[in-house]
């Protein structure tokens, strides 16, 4: 005898003597509002009464395995930021970086990027100490003493031992060969076409807002170009230009300059040209 | 061998009989494949009492071909059309006829597999059918404007964009990708965390650093480690900002449960750096300051989720559902300014959620309230809104009511449900649903079935007036003007009564809580958690008008997208642009567009559902309401659309009747369409503070023969909408037949 494949439906209905059918009571009634995700391993599994108290579901396995767990975890937590950290350490020592996050000193910077790192990292771990520290684990805690850190080749004061291959970064108008210059971009919006053709833009010695003055007309007496705005490039490195062109904008170059919000000083040019 | 070709012959004899059989002959073939052959059993009769998104998941689910046959269905619908509160007709020249504005969202899973499932079968059935794909029939959307008073005058507007997501909504879901609270955190970091990168920084480099060891012992401790650490500089507060962000999200998925306090302070301790970091960024841009307030409310949900310890509290977000949702998201941090932003306004407006209809009383539960944006925002696919092709009523139920006659689905028009009649037992003893009455409103010439749907521009659809010359005495109908779907409506021809066992095994209550305690007095009487449900289970009306214009709206002055807008001056908050449409109604000259208006209708103090001239009182106020809404808060939106005296030019008004001059100057709006939607089973369902733990989930047993449908039921996602009734409908064909299994119904279970 085969197993009905509809079984579990047959078996919602009972039939009476009167032979009036009622429903069988559901396996479960209320939703699961358990904050936690489904395992990954579970794929259409048979659905599974819930905790009639409510409680969340005891830790498996024994107390100095949650413990080891916890400390392998916050490891991983360590790892994660000393990882990034790295990468961002790199990306700074080889000129990489976002002008809002770039001060004049790189090698400054990335000590102090690393060191902060580490010090985040000491927090994770003092966090953790403090969530182990709860007297139902205080036995566990004596029993496993914290293990020493993973080798990850991180030295506190100096730069990682294997930097990755620098990315140049794109720009469709190449910058000047200037150490400090910095890719400027432009993303036009509107109904009438424009091009950059002359770009330059210096990196400022201090964390600033970028501005510049109203893209003047260079050929005629046309209403300059206003409301231009800048914003970090989605590749992470360079700006890029936001320039609205309106639809009665006449044809031409136009030009301004950009400066420092902070300090007014100039840090470059931007030209674009109109298209008819 | 036989099991397939007994698989085969239950499909093939259903799809041939069905339509057909005689009402009293309606004998399947019921395969049981334990005893290796087939068997002639009398199938399940199942009632399906209303014709609404609820009821009709819960008819579409037990007559999937899966079932074989097993449930044979009989819907009762009042009047001659499906739909409920989302019922569309064609009035003259085919427009469309609808209750409001329709707008299905991106995470309505459930709903969208019902309808791709619907559209697919009747393609497969025929190619060449009038309803086309399902992608056809839903257009996506992914813009929205939301408007807030200016601090002088007049109106701001600010156009938001959502992005396409990977999938379509009706996509299986991987069980892996199921969300938690935790998760919701971390996306919820992990933007913070962009955002913070993106910004530009302002502030001075030479701000003082406050010296202090970032070495703690204690919570407190570690908390002002990262104060200290955020009060640093601007750069170093983004740096560091964004790196404990990140730490936070690792530490979400890292920690096991409880999260210990000084995780929780060290959380707020971030959020509130982040807060002062971005409010100094975002704010004084006018361009980003609404994104400040999305942000603000962001923090204050985060800081709440973590407070009250949402994260690891069995309720999930239930645990919140006696604060309203503003109130909740002010205790936790967030400001006056975003709590009366533009995004909460339209939230608040889309969901209709004002007690009485009052806008003074927004009235939202904070747990639904939570739970509802973060599915919109983190579940949305494809696109995040999707409009109709057509009306609702064109789009969803009359494909609906076609795949289900193709099934043999029987549909009984005309039959509006007065009483479910309980059996008498003695006290204390359980009962059950012994008999169902109804009021036969109209009768179908020649006893055949009433064929509900007129074909306008190719595509059937349902008319905005029964066809009167299919019922018995129809033309009398039609010149008293019997109203088949109001409530006020008492006039019938017969009454019917239906049997438990002779008639029925079980029943589907699918009509609108507005409606309970009219049909279910003698529940109410005995049980009193209906009466709690239908008591704090509230409801509100709603009044919508629909204009066609001659010009469109890009001639009027509204530069677009988008095309719906929410937050807009009241009563018709929110509006949207229906061009699309136009093409699928009967113009001989179609307009240029439409648009539609919707709002809640205030309730008056002295409001009675037992005066006969209540409906006709209200409509002629949406009337009046519509009129001071085009003479007035119309010009913000379209300036073109006055002339140089500062009127509306109401010639823009598109006349239905070809070739009649029809009335000019104001009045011209009486060739235009509105509704004050006072039916109690009209009116649209609230989740109230406080309401959650009174509504009654379709899984209830406590009448082993009855379950219920529809938005007002506790269902996982308690709100009035499409999704909630689908999943209601889903709830109530797996109380009767155990599909679909709980967890095929997405998001049931979700915090």
């Amino acid at each position: 005898m085969t197993t009905p494949e509809t079984s579990d439906a047959m078996e919602t209905h009972d039939m009476t003597d009167s032979q009036r059918m009622k429903r069988t009571p559901p396996v479960r009634t209320p939703p699961i509002r358990k904050a936690t995700p489904a395992p990954a391993a579970t794929v259409r599994a048979a659905p599974t009464p819930a905790d009639p108290t409510g409680n969340p579901s005891p830790a498996d396995g024994t107390v100095s395995d949650a413990v080891a767990q916890m400390v392998r975890l916050g490891y991983d937590v360590l790892a994660q930021n000393i990882q990034e950290a790295r990468t961002a350490a790199s990306q700074f020592r080889v000129g990489e970086y976002n002008i809002r996050e770039a001060p004049g000193d790189l090698n400054q910077l990335a000590t102090r990027m690393l060191r902060l790192t580490r010090e985040l990292s000491s927090t994770t771990f003092d966090l953790m100490d403090r969530v182990l520290n709860d007297p139902a684990l205080l036995g566990a805690i004596a029993a496993h003493p914290t293990q020493p850190a993973p080798a990850t080749g991180y030295q506190a004061d100096g730069p990682a031992t294997a930097p990755p291959t620098p990315k140049m970064a794109a720009s469709p108008i190449a910058s000047a060969a200037a150490s400090n210059a910095v890719a400027l971009t432009c993303r036009f919006t509107g109904a009438k076409s424009a091009v950059m053709t002359v770009a330059t833009l210096t990196q400022p010695d201090t964390p600033t807002t970028l501005k510049i003055t109203g893209l003047e007309s260079l050929e005629t007496s046309s209403p300059a170009i206003e409301g231009v705005t800048f914003s970090p490039a989605d590749n992470g490195s360079g700006v890029v230009a936001d320039i609205t062109i309106k639809d009665d904008q006449p044809a031409g170059l136009y030009s301004g300059i950009v400066f420092s919000a902070v300090t007014h000083l100039p840090l470059g040019t931007l030209t674009i040209q109109v298209l008819q | 061998m036989v099991g397939r070709f007994a698989d085969s012959l239950t499909v093939n004899l259903s799809q041939a009989i069905g339509p057909i059989a005689p009402q009293w002959v309606r004998t399947k073939l019921w395969y049981r494949r334990e005893f290796g052959g087939v068997s002639l059993e009398k199938p399940i009769k199942v009632a399906v009492i209303g014709g609404g998104c609820g009821a009709m998941a819960a008819a579409f689910e037990l007559t999937r071909p899966e079932h074989g046959g097993r449930y044979e269905v009989t819907v009762y619908q009042e009047g001659w059309r499906l739909g409920g509160k989302g019922a569309s007709g064609r009035g003259p020249s085919g427009r469309i006829e609808e209750h409001g504005l329709h707008v299905w969202l991106g995470y309505y899973d459930n709903a969208f597999r019902m309808m791709r499932d619907c559209y697919g079968e009747l393609a497969a059935a025929d190619p060449a059918n009038p309803f086309g794909d399902w992608r056809e029939a839903f257009i996506p959307e992914s813009d929205i404007g939301l408007f807030s008073p200016a601090e002088r005058e007049g109106w701001q507007r600010w156009a938001a964009h959502f992005p396409s997501t990977p999938g379509l909504p009706g996509d299986p879901i991987d069980p892996g990708e199921l969300v938690s609270l935790r998760r919701y955190l971390a996306r919820s970091f992990t933007l913070l965390r962009t955002l913070i990168l993106d910004c530009a920084v302002g502030r001075d480099a030479g701000v003082a650093a406050a010296g202090q060891d970032a070495r703690a012992s204690d919570a407190g401790g570690l908390g002002a480690a990262m104060k200290d650490l955020l009060g640093r500089g601007a750069f170093v507060g983004a740096a560091v900002i964004a790196e404990a962000l990140a730490v936070l999200s690792t530490a979400l998925d890292a920690l096991p449960a409880p999260l210990d306090g000084a995780w929780v302070r060290l959380a707020e301790s971030v959020c509130s750096g982040a807060r002062r970091f971005l409010e100094s960024e975002l704010i004084a841009d006018d361009r980003m300051r609404h994104v400040w307030e999305v942000v603000d409310l962001g923090l204050a949900y985060t800081v709440g989720v973590i407070r009250f310890g949402l994260l690891t509290d069995p309720r999930g977000l239930d645990a919140i559902d006696d604060y309203e949702c503003r109130e909740w998201l002010r205790l936790n941090g967030a400001s006056d300014r975003a709590l009366n932003s533009p995004f909460v306004r339209g939230l608040y407006d889309l969901a209709l959620a004002y007690e009485d209809g009052d806008p003074k009383r927004p009235s939202l539960s904070a747990g639904q309230g939570l739970r509802a944006t973060l599915r919109l925002f983190y579940g949305y696919r494809g696109a995040i809104f999707w409009r109709m092709r057509a009306g609702m009523g064109d789009v969803v139920f009359a494909p609906l009511h076609e795949a289900l006659v193709r099934r043999g689905v029987r549909f009984e028009f005309f039959h509006r449900l007065t009483n479910v009649g309980l059996a008498r037992v003695a006290e204390g003893e359980p009962t059950f649903v012994e008999n169902l009455t109804f009021h036969v409103q109209a009768e179908v010439q020649g006893g055949g079935a009433y064929a509900p749907l007129v074909e306008v521009a190719g595509r059937p659809c349902w008319p905005s007036k029964p066809a009167f010359d299919q019922l018995v005495d129809g033309a009398r109908m039609a010149a008293e003007g019997w109203d088949f779907e109001s409530h006020w409506e008492r006039r019938h021809t017969a009454e019917k009564t239906l049997d438990v066992i002779r008639d029925f095994d079980f029943a589907v209550l699918g009509i609108s809580i507005g409606a309970v305690p009219h049909v279910c007095r003698e529940i109410l009487a005995r049980d009193p958690r209906w009466r709690s449900m239908t008591e704090n289970v509230r409801t509100v009306a709603t009044q919508a008008f629909q204009i066609w214009l001659h010009e469109d709206l890009g001639q009027l002055g509204w530069e677009g997208p988008p095309y719906i807008v929410a937050g807009f001056s009241k009563p018709f908050d929110t509006w949207c642009d229906m061009a699309h449409v136009t093409p699928e109604e009967g113009w001989a000259a179609p307009p240029a567009t439409s648009v539609y208006f919707c709002g809640v209708l205030p309730e008056p103090p002295d409001a009675t559902v037992d005066d006969p001239t209540y409906p006709q009182r209200r409509a002629e106020e949406v009337r009046a309401s519509a009129l001071a809404y085009l003479a007035g808060p119309a010009r913000a939106l379209w300036p073109k659309a006055f002339d140089a005296e500062g009127r509306f030019r109401f010639d823009l008004l598109a006349d239905p009747i070809e070739g009649r001059a029809g009335p000019s100057g104001p009045d011209r709006i009486d060739t235009q369409y509105w509704r004050a939607n006072v039916n109690p089973s009209d009116r649209y369902v609230l989740n109230t503070p406080g309401s959650t733990r009174y509504r009654i989930s379709p899984l209830d047993i406590t009448y082993d023969n009855l379950t219920i449908a529809g938005d007002w039921t506790d269902c996982g996602f308690n709100t009035g909408c499409v999704e909630a009734a689908v999943m209601s409908g889903l709830l109530a064909a797996h109380a009767l037949s155990g599909r679909p299994a709980l967890e095929d119904i997405t998001a049931y279970d979700h915090p």
